[in-house]
């Protein structure tokens, strides 16, 4: 009997690292989209952070604007590549690929984790990619600081490619998925706290923030981040309170796992409903 | 085996010569009173199918017929809405996952993946039927072979041909080496010459591979290359049979014969033959059921006095007219 789950969960496995090659493979072959990724985090990053600087006090430490938006643009630059993931269903869909895989004798939810898998492979790429830009936003360039930050990276890619397969699997076609995460990328971002500290926001938009899993991501990254630099002023790295309270790194990057295990667990049952 | 033991099999049934030595197959397909209606339509309505193993079965019809929704159906993709359907001996219903390991399918458009080369297509379709590990490599190489494209391996299939990447579906179809082999409309899109190429490529993968094949056409040129034809409409078999089977029950095979001397041909057959043929714009004109077989006795008969012969076979178009009142519609090619 454990052999044959044993053999089972290997056929399931196979099938996970297949997608998840698939994608990849196209990926990488497609270097493009990645310096075509790259490009608007980066200009954001030179527009807001050199216009806005110029407005926003530095406190003399030589940690300004540039530095607080950084972790910002980080997270920022996995949302794009996260929901591409989500709308690459609907084009295997339009492609004939999902027929391919749909007719292959693996549960459909092998092929869905082995899509979120590769997506958020994909989306951290792109994140990751910009530690590059580190030096430029005052950023020090440290392993174990780059490796931190991957790892929010890499969980809040988790939660938005998650969200992108569950919008993927209940709206009909890749018209309305485009529609849908444009209307929802505006006040993820906006909302999450890339752009501004939230900790003046009025109460009415507290919720809304609180709510928001990329809150959690940008300032899981900034206070990882504010460890590593000589001294950071309080008008800008005020610390996020969710009712009050603090939230610990670890609930923060709790927060995301768990967002995004809500939406695959909701994008598989709905995926893998027979026609 | 000796004739005492084969008594003995489990349900006392006798095998004919040659059946023996190999355990019985079940059918490849069997569906009884298969009915898949969607809101407001009725696709398939009591489909009945009998496919043995080995056989290269058709499903001829029109568009809209309900082939696809029966593929659909085969493939465990579709649930039906009542009936009965087998598929290599798995219940589609309780077996689905049985069903589609048995299973090969080429669908009417294609599910390649363009941005992947001919081998990552191949090896992606490996791993997702779970093919031994250590049988990947040398499969894959084999269908490549076969396929014709082993120079193309590490081509992008986006830059392949229409008739490639059909032969490469085809060939990704049977790597799991299934027990049926399922082709939606296999030719739609091809040019003749691709179409001519496609079917010597599935009539040396059926040889190669031994598997059962059942396609769809809504092409009569198409539906000859098949053992055994159902003719569908509507949702429903109405006619089946060998494609000379069912041209036998339309219509005799017409032969035309020209002659120096038509009148004195034709007393001569009847004396000789006993026919009775009736001269057509100084042709004799013979009807028989099989045009084919008589046509060398004509010959003979007729001492070398033939000029020229032609046999004509009723086509599948008159078939299909005969069966269900209507001419399959001859759609425009994209």
């Amino acid at each position: 009997m454990s052999t044959t789950v044993a053999t089972r969960l290997d056929t399931e496995a196979r099938a996970v690292a297949a997608v998840w090659r698939r994608e990849t493979t196209a990926f990488l072959r497609e270097r493009t989209r990645l310096v075509l990724g790259l490009l608007q985090p980066l200009l954001l990053l030179a527009a807001l952070g050199v216009g806005l600087g110029t407005v926003v006090p530095d406190d003399g430490a030589g940690v300004g604007y540039v530095t607080f938006l950084f972790p910002g643009v980080l997270v920022m630059a996995t949302q794009a590549p996260a929901f591409a993931s989500g709308a690459s269903i609907l084009w295997d869909r339009e492609f004939g690929f999902l027929r391919e895989m749909l007719v292959a004798p693996v549960r459909r939810e092998s092929l869905l984790l082995g899509k979120v898998l590769s997506g958020t492979t994909i989306a951290t790429c792109h994140g990751a990619a910009l530690l590059a830009f580190s030096g430029v936003a005052g950023v020090p360039y440290d392993p174990v600081l780059f490796a931190a930050l991957v790892a929010v990276l890499a969980l809040a890619s988790f939660a938005m490619t998650c969200l992108g397969a569950l919008l993927a699997v209940f709206l009909p076609s890749l018209q309305a998925f485009q529609a849908a995460t444009g209307l929802l990328m505006g006040p993820l971002v906006f909302l999450s706290g890339a752009f501004f500290p939230l900790d003046r926001l009025p109460a009415w938009l507290a919720g809304p923030t609180a709510l928001n899993p990329l809150t959690h991501a940008v300032d899981a990254a900034r206070r990882i981040l504010t460890g590593y630099l000589p001294a950071v002023p309080d008008s800008l790295f005020g610390s996020l309170r969710v009712a009050g309270l603090r939230p610990s790194l670890e609930e923060e990057l709790a927060v995301l796992g768990a967002f995004g295990a809500l939406c695959l667990l909701l994008a598989a049952r709905r995926f893998a409903r027979p026609d | 085996m000796k004739p005492g033991i084969r008594a003995e099999t489990p349900l006392g049934a006798t095998f004919p010569e040659g059946a023996r030595s190999a355990p019985p197959r079940p059918p490849a397909i069997r569906a009884e009173g298969l009915v898949k209606t969607y809101p407001g339509v009725e696709a398939v309505r009591g489909l009945d199918l009998l496919v043995p193993p080995g056989e290269l079965f058709g499903l001829l019809g029109p568009n809209g017929a309900g082939k696809s929704t029966t593929v659909a159906m085969l493939c465990a993709l579709t649930r039906p809405t009542s009936g009965s359907l087998w598929v290599a001996g798995h219940d589609v219903y309780t077996a689905p996952a049985a069903v589609r390991r048995s299973i090969g399918v080429v669908f009417q458009e294609s599910t390649l993946d363009g941005k992947l080369t001919v081998e990552e297509n191949l090896r992606v379709h490996a791993a997702l039927y779970g093919v031994p590990r250590a049988q990947v490599r040398p499969r894959v190489g084999a269908m490549l072979d076969l396929a014709d494209l082993a120079d193309r391996r590490r081509s992008l299939v986006r830059t392949l041909s229409g008739g490639m990447r059909r032969r490469l579906e085809i060939a990704r179809g049977l790597l799991h080496r299934p027990q049926v082999l399922f082709l939606d409309e296999p030719t739609a899109g091809l040019d003749p010459h691709s179409r001519v190429e496609m079917w010597d490529h599935v009539h040396r993968m059926r040889h190669e591979c031994g598997a059962t094949v059942l396609l769809t056409t809504h092409h009569l040129a198409e539906a000859d290359h098949c053992d055994r034809l159902a003719i569908v409409d509507r949702g429903r078999v109405v006619a089946l049979g060998s494609p000379a089977e069912l041209r036998s029950r339309v219509g005799d095979d017409r032969v035309l014969l020209v002659t120096d001397d038509p009148a004195r041909a034709a007393e001569r057959l009847t004396r000789t033959l006993g026919l009775h043929p009736t001269v057509l714009d100084g042709a004799l004109v013979v009807r028989a059921a099989d045009g084919a077989r008589l046509l060398p006795e004509l010959v003979t008969a007729l001492g070398g006095a033939v000029s020229s012969a032609t046999l004509s076979q009723p086509s599948l178009d008159d078939v299909f007219l005969h069966y269900t009142g209507r001419e399959l519609r001859t759609e425009a090619r994209t």
